[in-house]
């Protein structure tokens, strides 16, 4: 892969445009990775606005119809409810694991199957995280367990 | 106070289930039997029985505390919260007749130690495994974005 920086002063201060014999699944990943980054989330934390990079969210949940965004460091409060998370956030990276949960599955670095057919699912910062089972299945299609 | 609504929910919906089934066996009970007459005090202890025994599963099974910490974990605190509590009720109900005799409560702690067991077995030899291979195919799909 050939890689090229233009200086172009009428342009966007930035903007990425790939040259391709034909669209393959790495073209697709780059062109997923160049768009979710930089990608910014605006939520709160003691009163101040933070921008959150989607990179840095571990997970978000609702608690009490109030929206948390959950980073390594920090827990922030956003007014966004999960259903709009779920269209804003790229659904291959982001998955809806409970009634009340969206989870990074880039930042997951274990699954536990129970008994009762949930799924453990452990983040980075040793975290646990329910899979419900009425989202489990979901989650084994999209990963391809079963097939 | 959403999640205590939910846990309030969970243990009324968990309460009458568990009164009414065991309403059920102990009428059958006393058909078989032919005994006609049930005390009002058993219906009590009955009745605490089993809001105990809900209490208790629900907060160890429903609390979005001990969800995180999975199966194993729920169910060690559900018997360390239940099997207690199922003695004293158990005795002061007089399932056994009383204090009853050693083979009775035997049988009653064999039934007990087997159902953990067998749940540490299904985790250890069969979950674990899986683990593993669910794991797997969630690196094969991160290296996949």
């Amino acid at each position: 892969m050939k890689v090229e920086i233009t200086r172009d002063q009428k342009s966007e201060p930035v903007y990425v445009e790939i040259h391709c014999t034909d669209i393959t699944e790495e073209v697709s990943r780059l062109e997923r990775y160049i768009k979710r980054y930089g990608s910014f989330i605006p939520a709160t934390k003691d009163g101040e606005i933070v921008n959150v990079s989607t990179d840095d969210i571990l997970y978000i949940e609702s608690v009490d119809k109030k929206t948390f965004i959950y980073t390594d460091k920090k827990v922030l409060l956003t007014d966004k409810r999960l259903y709009e998370f779920e269209s804003i956030l790229d659904g291959k990276d982001f998955f809806r694991c409970s009634k009340s949960t969206i989870i990074h599955l880039n930042k997951v670095v274990k699954l536990k199957p129970e008994i009762t057919r949930n799924i453990l699912a452990t983040l980075e910062n040793g975290e646990n995280i329910m899979v419900s089972r009425r989202y489990a299945v979901g989650l084994k299609n999209l990963l391809g367990i079963g097939r | 106070m959403d999640r205590m609504k939910e846990y309030l929910k969970n243990f009324r919906d968990a309460s009458a289930y568990v009164f009414s089934w065991l309403m059920i066996c102990i009428l059958v009970l006393s058909l078989i039997n032919g005994s006609e007459n049930i005390k009002v005090t058993f219906l009590i202890k009955l009745l605490g029985f089993c809001l105990w025994s809900s209490a208790s599963f629900v907060a160890a099974f429903q609390s979005s505390f001990m969800k995180k910490k999975g199966f194993i974990v729920q169910l060690t605190v559900f018997y360390v919260l239940f099997v207690p509590a199922e003695i004293i009720f158990f005795y002061s109900m007089g399932l056994f007749n009383g204090a009853g005799n050693m083979i009775s409560w035997i049988i009653f702690f064999v039934i007990i130690a087997l159902l953990y067991i067998l749940a540490l077995l299904i985790d250890v030899l069969i979950m674990k495994k899986q683990a593993v291979s669910y794991t797997e195919k969630l690196e094969k799909y991160k290296s996949s974005l």
